[in-house]
């Protein structure tokens, strides 16, 4: 362990995020006021790590460690290449859950993302129809335009908390040819407009906002929403496509591995919550063996234990079968 | 250690940085420990280029080296402490540990003999440049409205209620896409190379993002007749009808991938399909195969312009217009169908077209196949005994320079479809299919079985060694390294895999079978991979106590300069040639040791040490760095008290010498030159200093000569040369002297002053009689040579031949063509400027041995037999020896047979040819020679260029020749080519050529033998004028033309002006040669036959009386001139 570490990969939440140093001179940014911690407990973070109570065995490797420490240190965003199944969105939940950074703001990429859908979203027919309900009815008092507005992941995560969010772009290689350059803007000036509420901003200099992820309400002042801490942005991609080399240059890239057996047993055992029985082990050489000669991803081993474990006594033949099913490399065709 | 070096390092290990992230790098540093003790969990050093060492720092990541932006991730256990990293290794770079791989083998069943291997996926480039083919492509998302999705329009909306009042929402159809695709992809045997690359394209139209779907299907082919939709590889669906493809209302872009060599292309079958489809949607072809290899295929390209107009792309409404038109070329009726390269250049135009359904471009359409055998599309076998070395005469005739070197560079590496990619990628030339269709279908690989069923090559036998030879060193060292940092790189990422196979050490037990090897990677990758490989890097990891460097802090770093005696030429110091690696981790370590403090005898030796790099590798930037280092270990010795370090001068005066070699800037030169000066200005230094310092000035004179021109840089570096030769007994002085009689033949070069070729002869003459002495010996004496012609000494001329002479006596019984050559031509110059003819018989003996000597070479043959030919007219002009004439004719024939037909010196050989033929039949009289003599005349001025002085020569040449036919065998039609050949020469040849009037004259007699002789007249009268310009009017040839002039206005019967004539020659013969000689007695009776005509036959009759009677007294009355002129008497008598 390094003691310039913040994020240690030990799996239990500690404060070290109060050890961070203040950013380079040419990464700062100065968003104001301060925005209250988010408070929920995140739901999707259980699913993917395992029981909170037990110490997550999600061991990140020292790479990985320096690679996030770096990015924290930084202040630049983290593209995290690897084959499906290896890990990589499950590195941004223990971080977050590690640094106690709060749920992590998720945003899933498709070709029609777009960087305005990220940071916001606006509900104009809503508003419209609310306005002419109003209008008929003749209720006084305008509308808070707070209701129509929808901060979105991206847009959450430049709120100007005081410790950094953790913001997942999930695959953003399948995202169209623009979204990486717009992205790289935004990363670089840490900051956006909404022009609906700077249109009204000398009648509403602060309006009261929705975010993504949490039921809080943020406040949002003439319209310009500044980040204070940079958040830790994780990109994900399978390496189907390659970036402009602008946008390698802004990041940090990581390449995972895949996992080998001792972590595949500490999988295992944090999902299942139990120590690798001889059968598992078993599945987890059958799996490593299968993974030379094509893609396997972790999830189908867990599938595959999880199938056995559940299967009746029938013998080993029956989970051989079984496992036989759900063992079938990624990167083939049907024939395989 | 300053910013540039800091930069310098991290370009050297292929790390490029911007101003930013070295900014980022210095600032993290500051948190980053400065070194912990060892034996605790290893971090690895990041860095990109696999050959460094990967996590071997245990103490001390160096701040300056963290450059975070990319870090491959190897893997270490986490259980606790390793046990690798010893406690006396602080700071020491251990050596990289390599694993082959290979290509799987058949499996062997010897375990543990260390020739198994474990299987492993290697990562494999993509087969399309998929980036560039994206944008090419763009414009074909051509989006139109969908009227069945409605979306808001906002702003209307807003403005339609602010405006109307009307509080209801304003629709608007979104935009979709125009185009469905469909890939139609052929799965016909041939095809299966192209397998990975049709996957490539469907992910890059998919991402594309402009299809609404996009789909796959199968063309028919022999095996299954109906259209199969699914992916290429999975089990036959159904096979459905083509046209199930149309759809009514044309927004299907049909794609059609294939090389076009199945049979159903060359039936037509395919040709109808791809019509049925082209009447209502877009279709396009895209071949995988270059441009040029298509007529081998079932298409019949026309190239012309296709135009769309109306917004309308498909196919039926593009006009095509093909750039010749060819009667019958059978367009009508006919959609045209664009064939297409898989190439970004090829794309975009295409897709502009089809995308906004407007403008013109270039392309390429095909016609129904004509019927015939199918042109097989695989690898052809030829014959067996096609000699390898005709195969590949073959590609390199046809071959783009990208096919070319991607076959080269296949060399050395097992040939199968990933590692032909992985080549490809290696170069920075982005890689197209087409060059790899080049390769694979120009005729050098063969199929071979493979165990896996994939798809493995070979080369035909004996191509291997032919294209290794064709490789350069530094490009298989730069091929090695990018392929090994590919590797290293993608290993376990990549989504595009391979199988491989890892060679194991013994010991370790792989069940894979083991081909030939392709690449290699640090052992430390395997990390990444995990499992089974552990062992695989715990036993390579203990290995590595056993070998590794003494660190710096226990003992001395090997220098690895070799020698301590300064090289014989000041060159950079010799490298054990392989040891790339070695040096690797030399410069490693040394930049290690040296990044604490300025250790001048740290840094000299990383100078070097970059210095023998360089020389390995011809990699610039590591000479840059060298100089730089240099530079500061100068400037901090000269900024204190010490002087200068004679010898880091020296060093950096040879680093700035091989600079400027590289980059070509004179800066450095002359810097070198100032370092070299200064250096040997420097008193009592060591003997080896003043050496080195004398020979590097000579050198960087020498090449300042040769940049700048300037002789006095010439004679210093021979001075120098030839003191340093003085002190420097054995071979190093000898090369030195040699290079002192490069540099004096340089200076003749240079002035034409051939005190310096004196020199140069003294000199190399004290030199021992070595290969190089030979040969500039050699230069030397054709240097004499054209010194001699410019200056007209024979003395040069003799020298020139003696140094033949020795040389020739050097080359052994073989002979050397080009030594015997330039003897011949010694001697034969010699012979004219002395007029010895022995000289010219030796001439001739060293040119016959030049000409047997004269092997395969054509250019040197050529010359030797044109040398030969030279030589013996010089001997057939002075006497006709029959045998030398048949000898001349059989050199210039087989001269001409030994010149290509489309030569443009052809002319000279036939005429050449043309002339010995003529001089064999003027002294022979054989029928064939005079026939051959016109035919290769014509030939000669047929194919002589027309605005040559050549021309004039050619043509009067033809016409003699014919006269000369005509002579022989009396063709009238001979006589009129000549007369029109000579007419033309004399239009040809300018007023002031000597040789006009001789031509004027031959045309003349032409004209004569026509019996135009008024005609005749005219010229004879102009030849007159001609000749006596040029002779005086009293000259032999104009006496003689005159002669020629009187019989012809005899002939003419102008009988009062050839009187005149004639008796105005007879005097002046009467004068010259006496009044009894032969020719003023002819010519008198000439004029007295014209006294004859002019109606005076009694004074003619007196006059040819008298005419006889000396005729008799002189020449005998049996000769034939006395009988002429009784014959005349007698028909005077006759007539009167």
């Amino acid at each position: 362990m390094q003691d310039w570490w913040i994020y240690r990969g030990t799996g239990s939440p500690h404060s070290g995020i109060l050890r961070l140093p203040p950013p380079p001179p040419w990464r700062v940014f100065d968003g104001a006021p301060l925005v209250p911690p988010p408070s929920s407990p995140d739901d999707a973070a259980g699913r993917r790590l395992g029981e909170l109570h037990r110490a997550v065995s999600y061991q990140p490797r020292p790479d990985e460690l320096e690679l996030v420490n770096a990015a924290l240190y930084l202040r630049r965003p983290l593209l995290i290449t690897g084959k499906p199944g290896v890990g990589k969105s499950t590195l941004a939940y223990a971080v977050a859950h590690e640094l106690a950074l709060g749920p992590v703001l998720r945003w899933p990429i498709t070709s029609r993302s777009t960087r305005a859908e990220g940071l916001y979203s606006y509900d104009a027919i809503g508003r419209l129809q609310e306005a002419s309900l109003h209008h008929q009815l003749g209720t006084p008092g305008d509308l808070p335009i707070g209701r129509y507005l929808h901060l979105g992941p991206l847009g959450t995560a430049l709120l100007p908390y005081e410790h950094p969010r953790v913001l997942l772009i999930d695959e953003i290689d399948k995202s169209d040819v623009d979204l990486p350059n717009d992205l790289l803007n935004i990363f670089e000036d840490g900051e956006y407009r909404i022009p609906e509420l700077q249109r009204i901003a000398a009648s509403q200099p602060q309006v009261e906002l929705p975010i993504e992820g949490s039921t809080d309400l943020v406040a949002v002042h003439q319209g310009v929403v500044r980040c204070h801490a940079f958040p830790l942005v994780i990109m994900t991609s399978n390496g189907e496509r390659e970036f402009s080399p602008a946008f390698h240059r802004r990041c940090l890239r990581l390449d995972l591995g895949q996992p080998d057996a001792e972590q595949l047993a500490a999988i295992v055992a944090a999902h299942f919550g139990t120590e690798p029985t001889a059968e598992t082990a078993d599945l987890i050489e059958l799996f490593l063996s299968r993974r030379e000669r094509g893609t396997l991803a972790t999830d189908q081993l867990l599938n595959a234990i999880y199938l056995t474990v559940q299967a009746p006594d029938g013998g080993r033949p029956d989970r051989e079968r079984l496992a036989d099913l759900v063992l079938r490399q990624l990167d083939a065709g049907p024939d395989s | 250690m300053n910013t540039v070096r800091l930069v310098g390092a991290l370009r050297g290990l292929d790390l490029d940085v911007q101003p930013r992230e070295l900014a980022d790098a210095l600032w993290l540093a500051r948190f980053l420990p400065g070194g912990g003790p060892p034996g605790e969990a290893r971090t690895p050093v990041p860095s990109t280029d696999p050959a460094d060492a990967e996590p071997t720092e245990p103490a001390d990541p160096t701040p300056e080296r963290t450059a975070p932006d990319r870090l491959p991730t190897p893997r270490t256990p986490l259980t606790g402490p390793r046990s690798t990293p010893t406690p006396d290794s602080d700071g020491a770079s251990d050596p990289v540990r390599w694993v082959r791989l290979h290509v799987p083998g058949p499996a062997r069943r010897t375990a543990g003999t260390g020739g198994a291997g474990l299987p492993v996926r290697a990562p494999a480039p993509p087969a399309l440049d998929t980036r560039a083919l994206a944008r090419s492509l763009r414009p074909l998302r051509r989006r139109v409205p969908d009227p069945h999705t409605l979306a808001l329009d906002e702003e209307a909306t807003a403005t339609r209620v602010v405006e109307q009042g009307l509080w209801v929402p304003v629709l608007r159809p979104t935009s979709q896409p125009w185009f469905d695709l469909t890939l139609a992809v052929d799965t016909g045997a041939s095809m299966a190379v192209w397998r990975p690359l049709v996957a490539d394209l469907e992910l890059a139209l998919t991402r594309l993002g402009a299809f609404r779907h996009v789909r796959r299907v199968r063309l028919p082919s022999g095996a299954e007749p109906r259209l199969t939709i699914g992916p290429a590889d999975g089990p036959g669906g159904p096979g459905h009808s083509t046209r199930e493809l149309l759809d009514p209302r044309g927004r299907q872009l049909i794609l059609v991938v294939s090389d076009c060599a199945g049979p159903q292309w060359h039936d037509g079958s395919m040709f109808r399909t791809l019509q049925t489809w082209a009447r209502h949607e877009t279709v396009a072809i895209l071949q995988p195969l270059p441009q040029r290899m298509w007529r081998r295929s079932g298409l019949v390209p026309v190239r012309g312009r296709l135009t769309a107009t109306e917004g309308d792309s498909a196919n039926r409404r593009l006009r095509f217009v093909p750039r010749q038109w060819r009667p019958g070329a059978g367009l009508r009726g006919l959609v045209p169908v664009p064939v297409l390269q898989i190439q970004p250049d090829w794309l975009a135009g295409w897709a502009r077209l089809t995308g906004t359904g407007a403008g013109t471009i270039d392309a390429v359409v095909t016609l129904p196949p004509q019927p015939g055998p199918p042109a097989p599309a695989e690898p052809v076998d030829g014959p067996p005994q096609d000699e390898a070395a005709r195969r590949l005469s073959r590609f390199l005739a046809t071959a783009s320079p990208e096919a070319l070197r991607l076959a080269t560079q296949l060399a050395d590496l097992p040939v199968t479809l990933p590692i032909m990619r992985l080549v490809q990628q290696a170069s920075a030339v982005p890689a197209h299919p087409a060059h790899l269709a080049e390769v694979l279908l120009g005729g050098l690989l063969v199929r071979q079985p493979d165990p896996a069923g994939d798809l493995r090559f070979d080369f035909h036998q004996g191509i291997r060694p032919m294209l290794r030879d064709l490789l350069l060193h530094t490009d298989l060292l730069h091929l090695r390294h990018e392929i090994a940092r590919f590797l290293a790189r993608q290993m376990g990422i990549s989504m595009r895999e391979f199988a491989a196979a890892l060679s194991a050490p013994a010991g370790v037990a792989g069940d894979a079978g083991l081909g030939e090897s392709f690449g290699r990677l640090p052992a430390t990758v395997l990390t990444r991979l995990g499992g089974r490989h552990r062992e695989l890097i715990e036993f390579v990891e203990q290995r590595e106590q056993d070998a590794r460097l003494p660190s710096p802090a226990n003992g001395h770093h090997p220098d690895p300069r070799v020698t301590t005696e300064p090289a014989p030429s000041g060159a950079d110091p010799p490298v054990d040639a392989q040891d790339l690696d070695g040096l690797d981790a030399t410069i490693r370590a040394l930049r290690q040791a040296t990044a604490g403090g300025p250790d001048r005898a740290g840094l000299t030796r990383l100078a070097h040490a970059l210095r023998a790099r360089f020389q390995l590798t011809g990699d610039v930037a590591d000479l840059v760095e060298a100089a730089s280092i240099l530079e500061q270990v100068r400037g901090r010795a000269g900024g204190g008290t010490e002087p200068d370090d004679p010898d880091a001068v020296l060093d950096l005066a040879e680093v700035r010498l091989s600079l400027c070699t590289e980059r070509g800037a004179t800066a450095d030169l002359n810097e070198a030159v100032a370092l070299f000066r200064s250096a040997l200005a420097a008193p009592d230094g060591p003997r080896s200093q003043w050496w080195r310092g004398t020979v590097g000035l000579a050198r960087a004179l020498v090449v300042r000569a040769d940049r700048l021109g300037t002789v006095p840089d010439l004679d210093e570096a021979v001075e120098l040369y030839l003191a340093a030769a003085g002190t420097a007994p054995g071979p190093g002085g000898d090369d030195l002297r040699l290079r002192a009689v490069d540099a004096l033949l340089r200076r003749y070069a240079l002035t034409g002053d051939t005190t310096a070729l004196t020199r140069a002869d003294a000199v190399s003459g004290d030199a021992p009689a070595t290969a190089g002495r030979h040969s500039r010996r050699v230069r030397l004496a054709d240097l004499l040579r054209r010194a001699a012609r410019e200056t007209g000494e024979p003395d040069l001329l003799r020298r020139a031949a003696a140094l033949y002479v020795e040389a020739a006596e050097r080359s052994g019984p073989d002979g050397d063509a080009r030594v015997l050559r330039g003897l011949a031509e010694a001697r034969g110059e010699l012979s004219v400027a002395t007029g010895d003819p022995a000289e010219l018989d030796a001439a001739v003996e060293a040119a016959r041995a030049a000409v047997a000597a004269g092997g395969r070479d054509d250019v040197t043959h050529v010359e030797c037999l044109a040398t030969l030919g030279r030589v013996l007219r010089l001997r057939v002009d002075r006497d006709r020896r029959d045998g030398d004439l048949d000898a001349l004719v059989d050199a210039a024939r087989r001269l001409l047979d030994a010149v290509p037909g489309f030569h443009p010196d052809r002319h000279h050989h036939l005429a050449a040819l043309g002339d010995a033929l003529r001089l064999r039949y003027d002294a022979g009289g054989d029928a064939g020679d005079i026939q051959e003599a016109c035919a290769r005349y014509e030939e000669a001025v047929r194919t002589s260029p027309t605005s040559g002085a050549q021309l004039g020569r050619r043509l009067a040449d033809l016409g003699d020749a014919l006269r000369a036919r005509a002579d022989r065998f009396g063709s009238r039609a001979d006589l009129d080519a000549a007369r029109q050949s000579l007419t033309r020469a004399v239009d040809v040849t300018p007023a002031d050529d000597p040789r006009l009037p001789d031509r004027v004259r031959l045309l003349a007699e032409v004209l004569l033998a026509l019996r135009e002789r008024s005609a005749a007249v005219a010229v004879y009268r102009r030849a007159v004028e001609l000749h006596g310009r040029r002779h005086g009017p009293d000259g032999d040839p104009t006496v003689d033309v005159r002669v020629a002039f009187g019989r012809a206005l005899l002939a003419a019967e102008r009988f009062a002006e050839a009187r005149e004539e004639l008796r105005a020659v007879a005097d002046i013969l009467t004068q010259r040669l006496g009044p009894g000689h032969r020719r003023t007695l002819a010519v008198r009776s000439a004029a007295a036959e014209a006294l004859a005509g002019l109606g005076d036959p009694g004074g003619a009759g007196r006059e040819l009386r008298d005419v006889l009677a000396g005729q008799i007294r002189s020449l005998g009355a049996d000769d034939a001139d006395p009988a002429a002129t009784r014959r005349l008497l007698d028909r005077l008598a006759g007539d009167g």
